[in-house]
């Protein structure tokens, strides 16, 4: 469900971190509300923080490079994950994100809770259909 | 310009100036609060992309159905494909990208094309390689939708373009709003500026003159010669110049600040209090010559002192006292008060001492009147017998017998030797007024003189009953004999002459405390309280003297001669018809031996 490369200590395949469903639930669960750029309201996810995930594979690097199923790649820099909780959800509004709308797996940033975060530049972060991070 | 105009100048220029400032400041921070948010861009503004996105994802739908008809794919990555260009169909298809799809005209198209999914859904399924019959339904169903998003792709272009440039001319035209509103806000800052300038340097120069000012009442208060003393509404001491401090020996540093009272005690005696108070309730005081005891002085100091109000416009806002050392003037006029007393004692004095000389000169006339009228009357009858006694010898010459020449000769003589007797006592009074009278007092047995005199005037008259009472033995007066004896024949001739011829005379010698006393008295017509002592005056003769031969000084000759001995003469009280002399002369210190001779009464 889940490929983590590069800068990263604990791997399970080839140099890599792979994770499915399961394991990746078993990372501390978080719930976050926030609106997005996408929809209207505010909405519910669940999931488990990016900053979490990086720790659990022992990355190293600066930068994350997150990669989605339509190859859409984005570089953010890891120090984003340490100054916002930064979320990658598997549910939205309670249920399992699914392929045919943003999951399986999407990065969202607590945009409520911080101001700053309302802006374009962050706004292209929100990576959905989340498949692969690569840690430089 | 007037000064009214001038005034309003001052206060509104600044204050239009003031609100123009803060209205421009205030239009410039909306300005650019609303440039902000617009500056603000949404995900969803960039639709574009949304669009492009969606075309690759119909199109890569598309190419995937291709190559799986093909066999160079498996399902797997059909079925990826296909949830992908889903997920962008309901991205399309959510909030807020919806609304801009409408706003674009596409809203009907993208729920026609809805219908189509499952019937897609099922075709993509099915689909199997070398199936290639099934393609030309599935991008059947696939065209309307590329074909719709590239239209799509240019409209959302231009809007967003629209919109782009009405943002940034909305954006330059308030930003040339906000230069223009700065230097608006520039001017105002200048104009109050220079205005905050000129008021900064008319305070200063106000400041300086009020610097002065004060400088120069200061001096004025501190020169003043009086002491200058102000107070609060408390009764604290607010300016106490150096006048005062000399005044009450109380330096500046001391006073200001205290209760007044405190600072010296002259100003808690009760009526000073009074007319602080009066002066604090608005009503001005003045209290002269109020003693003050400076410490170390013992003798008072006299001040004068005029408490005023202090007035701030209508509110009296405390008192000032001035006080000012009149202790000279009020002795200097203390003592011009003496000095008038004692001039008009002198005056008094000399008032009373010419008084006393016009008294004397008015007794000095009234001597030479009386004089005057005894001379004329005691003089002229002996002048009238002699001069008709030898009228009568020249007329009858030759018919006169040698007794008659004798008669009248001896008449005419008698007159004479009455006249001589007159003058004789005349020149005894001058002697006894020039003093040429000489006193040798001895110790004398009054009662044996008073026997003599009455011998002898017994022989004189003696058709007179003299009474006579010499007392007890050897009452011893001293005294000059020769006197006495004059002043006793004075009395005993007086009681004579102004007594009836048949009434009797007595005369009593008796001892009176420390005096021995010689009282002669007869029978006689009353004196009238008048002239009881002017009978003692020389030359005065008394109303019932007329027709009677005298001058007049035998009383006052008699009196005179008793003062001379230490002793008196008085006209007692007397009852009824009885006229009382009393002599008295000091008793002799040493008792004389007791005379054997006694006389009885003579006859």
């Amino acid at each position: 469900m889940l490929e983590v490369h590069g800068a990263i200590t604990h791997t399970n395949r080839d140099g890599a971190a792979l994770f499915d469903r399961a394991m990746l639930q078993a990372l501390p669960v978080m719930t976050l509300e926030t609106s997005t750029a996408v929809t209207d309201g505010i909405r519910r996810f669940d999931g488990f923080l990016m900053r979490d995930l990086l720790a659990h594979v022992g990355a190293t690097g600066a930068t994350v490079t997150a990669t989605a199923l339509n190859d859409y790649a984005v570089a953010i820099a890891a120090d984003d994950f340490e100054r916002f909780d930064v979320l990658v959800a598997y549910a939205y509004e309670g249920a399992p994100l699914q392929v045919s709308d943003k999951g399986p797996l999407w990065i969202v940033y607590p945009r409520d809770q911080h101001a700053e975060l309302q802006d374009i530049r962050y706004d292209y972060r929100w990576v959905w259909q989340l498949t692969r991070l690569d840690i430089q | 310009m007037t000064r009214p105009v001038r005034a309003l100048i001052g206060i509104a220029l600044p204050i239009l100036t003031i609100v123009m400032f803060a209205v421009l400041l205030a239009f410039s921070l909306l300005r650019l609060s609303t440039i902000e948010r617009d500056m603000r861009i949404e995900a969803t503004q960039n639709m574009l992309w949304v669009v492009s996105r969606s075309h690759v994802a119909s199109l890569q739908l598309s190419e995937t159905a291709a190559r799986r008809v093909l066999g160079e794919i498996d399902q797997e990555t059909l079925d990826l494909h296909h949830q992908l260009f889903l997920s962008r169909v309901a991205l399309l298809n959510d909030g807020p990208q919806r609304r801009k799809m409408q706003a674009l005209g596409f809203g009907q198209m993208l729920d026609d094309f809805q219908l189509d999914l499952p019937e897609l859904a099922v075709l993509l399924t099915r689909l199997e390689p070398g199936a290639e019959a099934d393609l030309p339904a599935i991008n059947a169903l696939l065209d309307p939708f590329v074909a719709m998003l590239t239209p799509a792709s240019n409209k959302a272009m231009v809007a967003e373009w629209d919109e782009l440039g009405d943002k940034l001319d909305t954006s330059r035209r308030e930003v040339w709003q906000i230069i223009i509103s700065i230097i608006g806000i520039s001017l105002a800052g200048g104009v109050l500026s220079i205005h905050f300038l000129l008021t900064i340097r008319n305070a200063r120069r106000r400041a300086r003159l009020l610097d002065k000012e004060r400088a120069f009442s200061q001096l004025l208060i501190g020169s003043s010669g009086e002491g200058i003393v102000a107070v609060d509404r408390n009764r604290h001491c607010t300016v106490w110049n150096g006048a005062a401090e000399q005044l009450f020996g109380v330096p500046t540093s001391k006073a200001i600040g205290e209760g007044i009272g405190a600072v010296s005690g002259f100003f808690q005696i009760d009526r000073i209090e009074q007319a602080i108070d009066q002066a604090l309730a608005g009503v001005a005081a003045i209290l002269p010559d109020q003693p003050f005891f400076p410490p170390q002085a013992d003798a008072p100091h006299y001040l004068d002192l005029r408490c005023f109000s202090l007035r701030d416009g209508t509110e009296i806002i405390g008192a000032i006292l001035l006080v000012s050392d009149e202790t000279e003037r009020y002795a200097a006029q203390r003592q011009s008060m003496e000095h008038r007393e004692q001039l008009e004692e002198l005056v008094q004095a000399r008032t009373r001492e010419l008084d006393a000389a016009l008294q004397r000169e008015r007794a000095t006339a009234e001597l030479y009147r009386h004089f005057g009228t005894m001379i004329s009357h005691q003089f002229r009858t002996p002048l009238a017998i002699v001069d008709s006694a030898l009228q009568r010898l020249m007329r009858r010459s030759e018919k006169l017998s040698a007794a008659e020449v004798l008669d009248r000769g001896g008449k005419a003589r008698q007159a004479i030797a009455r006249l001589i007797g007159l003058v004789e006592s005349t020149l005894d009074a001058a002697r006894l007024d020039a003093g040429q009278i000489e006193i040798r007092s001895e110790d004398c047995d009054l009662g044996q003189l008073a026997m003599e005199v009455c011998t002898r005037q017994n022989e004189t008259t003696p058709l007179r009953h003299i009474l006579l009472d010499t007392g007890p033995p050897g009452l011893m007066a001293r005294c000059d004999g020769v006197h006495v004896e004059n002043i006793l024949v004075i009395l005993l001739t007086n009681a004579v002459k102004y007594s009836p011829p048949d009434s009797p005379i007595s005369v009593t010698v008796h001892r009176d405390g420390q005096a021995i006393a010689c009282k002669v008295s007869n029978r006689g017509a009353s004196i009238c309280p008048d002239e009881r002592e002017a009978l003692f005056d020389r030359y005065y003769r008394g109303h019932n003297a007329e027709g009677r031969p005298g001058i007049g000084i035998g009383l006052y000759m008699a009196r005179s001669l008793a003062h001379m001995q230490g002793g008196d003469l008085q006209l007692t009280d007397h009852a009824d018809d009885q006229i009382c002399f009393v002599l008295t002369l000091p008793r002799a210190v040493k008792r004389a031996e007791p005379t054997p001779i006694r006389l009885g009464e003579t006859a």
